[in-house]
């Protein structure tokens, strides 16, 4: 017999935000298959991320002002650009792995949400980097 | 058939469909919540990968006119074929590229639509199917970038005239 009592619920999917629903073996492939390669872009940025820390150092190390403005950008444009997304890449292989290894529905969206994270924090900084070419074609317009 | 209870409490067609299928085990709320809120922000850069591609085919289209022009010795001295050449190659395959990884992201954004809509098991896998192609591309892509940097450093580190330039 139907509760009239019970909360309300979204018609059309299963459960809600703690549902153990089971995932198909398709839906496990496809993880599995992303798996690797996210993995893979992950280690990369993180790499390249560390790479474009060395100019950095070397900026702060020598003491002259310009240099060391030059290095607190690269150390900026390496967290922003490289490591943060490298680590959330990372982070989201991680969680499929969680994906595989229960195969739980709860444990894909936890992996969504990471992948969720990495796509808001790359949107986040194209529209702050849109936000200065716009604020430059400005001032350079203004400036004639 | 399920009775009509007028007291239930009220409930959203998320689905937006007239008749409800039967829920399936990986489309659960959280899963299309999830996807959902990911959408708008792949379609972003969807977007502005495809527009940043469109504005590399402009600049391949005046720099394959000059190169014509070039050749056709009417401004051979003032332009460097080669260089104008090259150009056109390198922009024309980097526009190619960014549009390709666009086209990969709104496809990934169109079906966590179509996801939104059916509630589907199969739409899911196809949501997420194309983002891992997504992936696969990326990675193919910094695989060749990287063997390129590593050929490029190889070459440079054999060839010492190159450093006696400078």
């Amino acid at each position: 017999m139907q509760n009239p009592y019970h909360p309300p619920a979204a018609a059309g999917y299963s459960g809600g935000a703690g549902n153990e629903g089971a995932i198909s073996q398709r839906t496990a492939s496809i993880m599995a298959r992303t798996k690797g390669w996210v993995r893979f872009i992950g280690i990369a940025f993180i790499i390249f991320g560390v790479l474009m820390l060395i100019p950095a150092i070397f900026g702060f190390a020598s003491g002259i002002p310009y240099a060391m403005g030059g290095g607190l950008a690269y150390l900026i444009m390496a967290l922003l650009s490289c490591i943060i997304p490298g680590i959330k890449l990372n982070a989201y292989a991680n969680r499929i792995g969680d994906v595989l290894r229960y195969g739980r529905a709860s444990d894909l969206e936890s992996a969504l949400n990471e992948h969720r994270g990495f796509w808001k924090f790359v949107g986040i900084l194209q529209l702050i980097g849109l936000g200065f070419m716009l604020f430059g074609f400005i001032v350079s317009l203004a400036s004639r | 058939m399920q009775e009509h209870n007028p007291y239930a409490a009220p409930s959203a067609n998320l689905g937006g469909k007239d008749t409800l299928s039967e829920p399936s085990g990986a489309v659960t709320m959280g899963v299309v919540n999830q996807l959902a809120r990911t959408k708008g922000w792949t379609r972003l850069s969807g977007v502005l990968l495809i527009i940043v591609a469109t504005l590399l085919f402009i600049v391949v289209a005046f720099a394959a006119f000059a190169f014509k022009a070039a050749q056709s010795q009417l401004f051979a001295r003032n332009l460097p074929t080669f260089v104008l050449f090259m150009g056109v190659v390198i922009y024309g395959m980097a526009g190619v590229l960014y549009l390709i990884a666009g086209l990969k992201l709104n496809g990934f954004s169109s079906a966590i639509q179509r996801l939104l809509y059916s509630g589907k098991e199969s739409d899911l896998d196809d949501a997420l199917d194309r983002q891992r192609s997504f992936w696969v591309y990326c990675g193919i892509l910094a695989i060749i970038v990287l063997v390129l940097t590593a050929l490029a450093v190889l070459a440079a580190l054999g060839s010492p005239t190159a450093f006696r330039q400078y």
